[in-house]
């Protein structure tokens, strides 16, 4: 076999990611999936996006990834979130064909020069002292390669739990899965479990829609790639299908709590921790038992609509009361179960164990990407993906590693938070995750991101021209905000007295009504001395920009000193006991995450500002800075 | 680091015939340049006056080091005024206004230290400084916002937690049925009521710290425990009226005490009872009104009658955290002139015959000295007054958002606002924000 640089195990939407984004920087990549055809499978819901998912995902777009425009591609419903709430909390969600997606994603992946394919199971990673220098398969067979990135998601150890029955998850090669994770015990890696569900798969056909609450595309159809949004690329889109929205009742919750010693997520079975955000219907109803009805999103799978993902029905209980609760819901009183729904318990690896380009501390060129960290969702790990992919080919190729802050982007705010907090949970995105949601907002990721990863050649020449036209248009637009003027007693000022109650006391431009929070772009439109522009697709981005700019200055001088404090550098043999002042829950939050820098220190949860100084003080002591 | 101009009174509490105040950061030459009537020279004594705007504050001599010949490192400015209190106090509201903000306990040398200006052997003490002041600031803490205010500054965190859980789920579940629809009108309400409790907080602190540039103790006792006697002795002056009929003095009356070298306040407050008198009740709002905003209170038993489970249950009901029981009428009970420690600490004497008045100067000795590890309580109370206001302009500014629907903004100004008043407990609030939410909605499509 030729020889590569960047060996991927796993082909998910982290394995993915990775491979590609290391391939267009050009390094030698193989990627080793256990089943070809399982690459880019969607294995829970078919969807892309969402509140705080889309900004990841078009995150990993403007660093010229895949996920956002595969999920373009296989747009089954797409909608746009929040839409009067705000841009920066504003995001869109698309309900993807699960086939079209990966086969999107499988285009890509076979079709770069520079990336190779591999069926096979890696059995064990092969090291020289603390360094990797490749895989081993379950043939015996040995790969070489200096950069390994592991992302092999729910695979280690999955054990499903379905009523009373449990069972490993997984194909033929899981033996193998065990093995690795038996492997990494040995080698001092922390590894713990968590949870998650899945619901029953229904027959299309056996349900009964007339009488549900249907829910349409938005229109226009919103793209989630810059590409086919900003950039107007044109694409071929496939055809659309609803989805409907139903709910459980007291009838359902009676069965469901009757069976309640039957759910091993209750009855002891199960003790690790899963999502709170993403609970089971079991767990809805235990929980929040004064509640008389859970919402249910009949969402289709594919574009031929034989199966539907009932969304909000995740369960671990047996196949027979599933069959029972799924009857007492509206539409579904005939249907017919496809594929049952079970918890999956996995391993995860303590993320505290990763630096901030995803190498891990204790063996240099191994890089672990997404499930496998603790987080959940498609966008969660395409995000690591792609900075795991980024760096293993940056390390190869002898450059600096990179990886973007919590100021500018969702990506920083995921991988800061892992690597000094660990995760308790499965970790997934939320808006309020992030201090500085208001400049990261999911319409501007190009702005933020699309420079640096053409600077570090991840995002290709093409692209990066579409880009750069995409700005040009938003300075011009911007400057025309700026020089046209409403003048008093103008029809336009009368407009906007009727329309706001606004009375100007001196001639106002454009670009300065829009600071005010409850005038938009479309109203400025509306105005006589607004005129024409070539750009008004691209004025409601200008629009957020000015509406925030007020608020972004405030964070300015805190960002500075977040900056700074991401460059002062922690030595990686610093003694934390011999700090003063340190407390001993303080030593050994800081000893398990070993934070990198003083920005990542502060990040550590219990980690005060005094403690920081502290910090600071001890490193300009012994004069590390 | 954060370089935001910064002061702090150089010189110990209490009066003396000069004070000094210092203040470091970039530019605060310029920037200060309005309140002096004579220009600045580097390391240079100029006598000068204070303005705030045309208001003579004093005449002062101050010293202005340009960086990087500093103690700091910084540009840094001393300011040698008067050594009154009121007059310090004066100064450093004014530098506030300026946009000077008020130094944490530590932080000059905390600054000097990172640019290099200690010596070796200074340096070496710098990290038990910065841990030790942490120590002080949290006691500084607690005495500055004893007992009732440490409880507001914690509920209006809870209120407006809740409140940011509710405009979170809104924003980052649109599509969950359990998350409410924003009720514009009640989360104005809401708005306004952290508003008004934080303006009465705010209100409460100015005055407590007006009267708190010294300690003060406020006397607190029901009628006939010989509150008057008591302080006329401790005061050995005959300024109150002493007479046994319940509810004679209505009003609390400060008077000043010299322990050793130091000023306190005593303060007399109305007798507490239960009364249907409508001046009597004002009288016994005011009593608890000035016993909450002191650092201490003592409180008065009659020795005849003992501890009851009535004064029990008032000292529980009123947050009273730090004060001292004394056993007034050990002349009638027999009882000897002692101190009892524990908490609380309980003192036996006669204001009649005066046996044991001497101990209460112990105790206020003793606790004063304690108070002293603690940082000066004007300089802390005014670093949490600034939060609190910081606090109150962002709620302020959040509630016209309300109506506009600029969700993403009234998110903003609620986090800077939650952010700027837990502060003053030195809690980051971040992953409680989502704790809460999961508790209260049934999150999950």
């Amino acid at each position: 076999m030729q020889s590569f640089e960047v060996i991927v195990v796993g082909g998910g939407h982290a394995g993915c990611e990775a491979a590609h984004a290391s391939a267009r920087l050009g390094a030698r990549t193989l990627l080793i999936t256990m089943k070809l055809d399982g690459i880019g499978q969607m294995s829970c819901n078919p969807a892309v996006g969402g509140i705080g998912k889309s900004h990841l995902a078009r995150e990993v777009d403007a660093l010229d990834g895949l996920i956002c425009k595969a999920a373009d591609k296989a747009s089954l419903q797409s909608r746009v979130l929040n839409s009067s709430k705000g841009p920066a909390v504003r995001a869109t969600r698309i309900q993807t064909c699960r086939d079209a997606y990966k086969k999107a994603i499988q285009q890509e992946i076979m079709n770069h020069d520079d990336l190779t394919v591999l069926q096979s199971t890696v059995k064990s990673i092969k090291f020289e002292v603390d360094e990797v220098t490749g895989v081993m398969l379950d043939t015996g067979e040995t790969i070489e390669a200096p950069t390994v990135i592991l992302t092999v998601g729910t695979f280690l150890d999955g054990v499903v739990h379905m009523g009373e029955k449990t069972f490993s998850a997984g194909r033929s090669g899981d033996q193998a899965s065990i093995e690795l994770e038996n492997f990494f015990r040995e080698k001092g890696f922390n590894i713990q479990r968590l949870k998650t569900g899945t619901p029953p798969r229904i027959k299309t056909q056996s349900i009964d829609f007339k009488n549900l609450q249907k829910q349409d595309s938005d229109n226009p159809i919103p793209m989630l790639s810059y590409l086919y949004d900003h950039y107007q690329e044109p694409i071929k889109s496939i055809n659309k299908l609803p989805c409907y929205i139903t709910y459980s009742n007291t009838s359902t919750h009676d069965i469901i709590t009757k069976a309640k010693k039957l759910s091993p997520l209750f009855n002891g079975k199960i003790n690790s921790v899963g999502p709170r955000y993403c609970p089971s219907i079991e767990d809805k109803v235990y929980r929040f038992a004064d509640k008389e009805s859970h919402q249910i999103f009949l969402e289709p799978e594919t574009s031929d609509n034989l199966e539907i993902y009932p969304n909000g029905l995740s369960t671990s209980l047996p196949l027979e009361i599933q069959k029972e609760f799924l009857k007492t819901i509206a539409g579904l009183e005939n249907c017919e179960i496809t594929q049952p729904g079970y918890a999956i318990e996995y391993s995860y690896f303590d993320p505290r164990n990763l630096k901030s380009n995803l190498e891990t501390k204790n063996i240099k060129g191994l890089f672990m990407a997404g499930q496998i960290n603790g987080t959940t969702g498609y966008e969660e790990a395409a995000a690591q993906g792609i900075i795991a992919g980024i760096n293993a080919a940056l390390k190869v190729q002898n450059k600096p590693s990179w990886s973007p802050k919590r100021h500018e982007s969702y990506i920083g705010v995921l991988i800061d938070d892992l690597i000094t907090q660990g995760v308790t949970e499965p970790y997934r995105m939320f808006t309020s995750r992030a201090e500085y949601r208001l400049r990261l907002r999911d319409d501007n990721a190009d702005t933020r991101l699309t420079e640096q990863g053409y600077s570090i050649g991840v995002v290709s020449d093409s692209r990066y021209h579409l880009y750069c036209k995409k700005m040009q248009r938003i300075a011009s637009e911007k400057e025309r905000l700026e020089s046209i003027k409403v003048q008093l007693e103008t029809d336009s000022h009368k407009l906007l007295e009727q329309n706001f109650n606004l009375t100007l006391k001196e001639n106002k431009s454009l670009a300065s009504l829009l600071k005010i929070s409850n005038i938009t772009y479309p109203d400025l439109m509306r105005l006589p001395t607004f005129g024409v522009t070539a750009n008004s697709d691209i004025g409601h981005l200008v629009a957020s920009d000015i509406r925030y700019e007020g608020y972004l200055a405030r964070q300015d001088k805190e960002i500075e000193s977040l900056i700074a404090s991401y460059k002062t550098v922690i030595p990686k043999n610093i003694n934390y006991q011999t700090i003063k002042g340190l407390s001993n829950e303080a030593i050994e939050r800081l000893e398990n995450a070993r934070p990198e820098n003083i920005g990542q220190a502060a990040n550590i949860p219990g980690i005060t500002s005094t403690m920081v100084t502290l910090i600071k003080i001890y490193l300009k002591k012994n004069k590390y800075i | 680091m954060n370089n935001q101009a910064i002061c702090a009174i150089a010189t110990p509490p209490g009066t003396s015939a000069l004070g000094i105040i210092r203040v470091s950061g970039s530019n605060i030459k310029k920037l200060l340049s309005p309140i002096f009537s004579t220009r600045l020279k580097d390391r240079a004594a100029i006598l000068t006056d204070i303005y705030d705007g045309s208001e003579l504050i004093d005449n002062v001599i101050s010293i202005y080091y340009a960086s990087p010949r500093s103690y700091t490192g910084e540009d840094v400015i001393e300011i040698i005024c008067h050594g009154n209190q009121i007059i310090l106090n004066t100064i450093i509201q004014l530098l506030n206004k300026c946009g000077v903000r008020t130094a944490e306990p530590g932080e000059f040398t905390k600054r000097a230290f990172f640019n290099s200006k200690l010596s070796l052997v200074q340096a070496e003490a710098v990290a038990d400084l910065i841990s030790a002041s942490n120590k002080k600031a949290l006691t500084a803490a607690n005495n500055s916002l004893s007992g009732k205010f440490l409880n507001e500054i914690n509920s209006i965190c809870e209120d407006i937690l809740r409140i940011r859980s509710e405009v979170e789920s809104i924003i980052n579940f649109p599509e969950d049925d359990d998350v409410p629809i924003l009720n514009q009108k009640k989360l104005l309400k809401n708005i306004i009521n952290i508003l008004s409790n934080l303006e009465s907080l705010i209100n409460n602190s100015e005055q407590g710290m007006a009267l708190n540039i010294r300690p003060s103790y406020a006397v607190i006792g029901k009628p006939n425990s010989g509150k008057s006697s008591f302080i006329n002795n401790l005061l050995r002056t005959d300024a109150s009226i002493v007479t046994s009929k319940k509810g004679t003095t209505r009003d609390s009356i400060t008077y000043e005490l010299t322990v050793d070298d130091m000023v306190i306040n005593i303060i007399d407050t109305a007798g507490i009872h239960a009364t249907d008198d409508e001046i009597e009740r004002e009288g016994i709002s005011r009593s608890l009104k000035s016993a909450s905003s002191s650092d201490n209170i003592i409180y008065l038993i009659d020795d005849t009658v003992g501890l009851t489970q009535e004064d029990q249950e008032f000292i529980k009901d009123n947050n009273f955290s730090n004060y001292i029981l004394v056993f007034n009428k050990i002349d009638l009970t027999k009882n000897s002139p002692k101190i009892v420690t524990g908490a609380p600490r309980s003192v036996y004497v006669s204001a009649k015959t005066g046996d044991g008045m001497n101990l209460i100067k112990e105790v206020i000795k003793d606790s004063y000295q304690r108070a002293d590890t603690s940082e000066n309580i004007f300089l802390a109370r005014n670093r949490h007054l600034q939060h609190l206001r910081d606090g109150q302009a962002y709620l302020f500014n959040s509630k016209h958002l309300i109506n506009e629907g600029a969700f993403d903004l009234l998110a903003e100004d609620l986090r800077l606002a939650h952010l700027a008043i837990s502060a003053i407990i030195g809690q980051n609030p971040t992953e409680d924000l989502l704790n809460e939410i999961f508790t209260s909605f049934c999150i999950g499509k």
